[in-house]
């Protein structure tokens, strides 16, 4: 799929242990996954920056 | 008595636009015979001849947006990804834009500052130029910087494989170097980033970064390299840069190239990600989130 320049894009990889890594997280994305998992204490501090740990993903 | 380590000062006779200016001109005519990189190609780059990166004079992006997924610290950061790279690595997330300087849109530096201005003014607190590897488009890099506000605060995310030339050119550019120690050793470089001379050519940089910027480093845990470039990178860099800020990032993806690799298709385990932070702690690192 051709993706535009002004698109947000995030990737997901869902693990089959339901750990889930991301790729180019951005603040929407976060707040989704905030919703769908509100205790994850990793996905917090990335839907208002500056609070707390981070989120298991990679960007080599 | 205690003694207080002096802060890093930055002396600029011109303000970081002005100066970014007249180093992208520099940086431009160097494209001739371009070494900015450790690969040291050799090639005019501005005739049309192509490196290892196969990268031509004009550089193209393919990602740029407002993340939240970098340190915490720089978060969140406008983050501007230029095509293609120096290193080959079988792993790369990014392989099919990082491998290839072509994908991707033109980089029209004046549409994009205006475009990390906005993302500024609408609550980012960073611009990070990534790649692939920015530091072989140089020009384009720089070009950008001149267009930026001088009190922004500017990451360069890289692999730590440039030369000394381009260092001197990004001398005092960029507020944070965040800078990848990727392999403990060069024969799992030469492996999975087709790259020879590795280790010395990261340290060297690394070092320089250190005394001239803020410096963030990240290692990647791979499956199976836990003991074999984890270890050595920790070591080192207790030894080298004691207090250095370090990122280890655990959520390593199978993607692109790594199915090349019987250990690199699968993520890391637990285990792995234990025995990392254990020899994090065994060697005193400063760990950030
Ligand atoms: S940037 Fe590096 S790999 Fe690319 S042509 Fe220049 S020296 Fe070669």
């Amino acid at each position: 799929m051709k993706k535009r320049a002004n698109e947000l894009n995030t990737e997901l990889l869902i693990l089959p242990d339901g750990r889930i890594l991301v790729q180019n997280l951005t603040q929407p994305m976060a707040e989704i996954l905030r919703q769908l998992n509100p205790h994850d204490k990793q996905i917090a501090p990335r839907v208002s920056p500056r609070q707390a740990s981070p989120l298991t993903h990679q960007k080599s | 008595m205690s003694c207080v380590a002096p802060e890093k000062i930055s002396v600029r006779a011109q303000s970081r636009p002005a100066l970014a200016r007249e180093r992208a001109r520099v940086a431009r005519e160097l494209l001739a015979d371009c070494r900015f990189c450790a690969h040291d190609c050799g090639v005019n780059r501005l005739a049309g001849e192509t490196g290892l990166c196969h990268a031509t004079a004009d550089a193209r992006f393919f990602l740029a947006q407002t993340e939240v997924s970098d340190e915490l610290e720089l978060i969140p950061t406008f983050a501007v990804a230029l095509s293609g790279c120096d290193l080959r690595c079988d792993f790369c997330i990014t392989g099919a834009s990082s491998w290839n300087p072509r994908a991707g849109l033109g980089f029209d530096v004046a549409t994009m500052a205006k475009r990390a201005e906005a993302a500024l003014n609408q609550g980012a607190t960073t611009i990070m130029l990534l790649g692939g590897e920015p530091t072989i488009h140089l020009p384009a890099a720089l070009e950008f910087v001149s267009r930026l506000p001088d009190s922004a605060k500017l990451i360069w995310k890289t692999n730590a494989h440039g030369s000394t030339q381009a260092r001197e050119l990004l001398d005092g550019m960029f507020d944070v170097w965040l800078a990848d120690f990727k392999f403990g050793n060069d024969v799992c470089a030469q492996r999975l980033a087709k790259v020879s001379d590795y280790v010395r050519v990261v340290q060297e940089n690394l070092l320089w970064a250190n005394d001239h910027s803020e410096l963030i480093v990240r290692h990647l845990l791979m499956p199976g390299h836990v003991e074999c470039c984890w270890r050595p990178v920790a070591e080192w860099l207790a030894e080298n840069l004691p207090e250095v800020k370090v990122n280890l990032r655990s959520g390593f993806w199978p993607a692109w190239k790594a199915a090349r690799h019987a250990e690199l298709r699968q993520t890391v385990s637990d285990l792995e990600t234990r025995r990392a932070g254990e020899i994090a702690g065994e060697f005193g690192l400063n760990l950030i989130p």
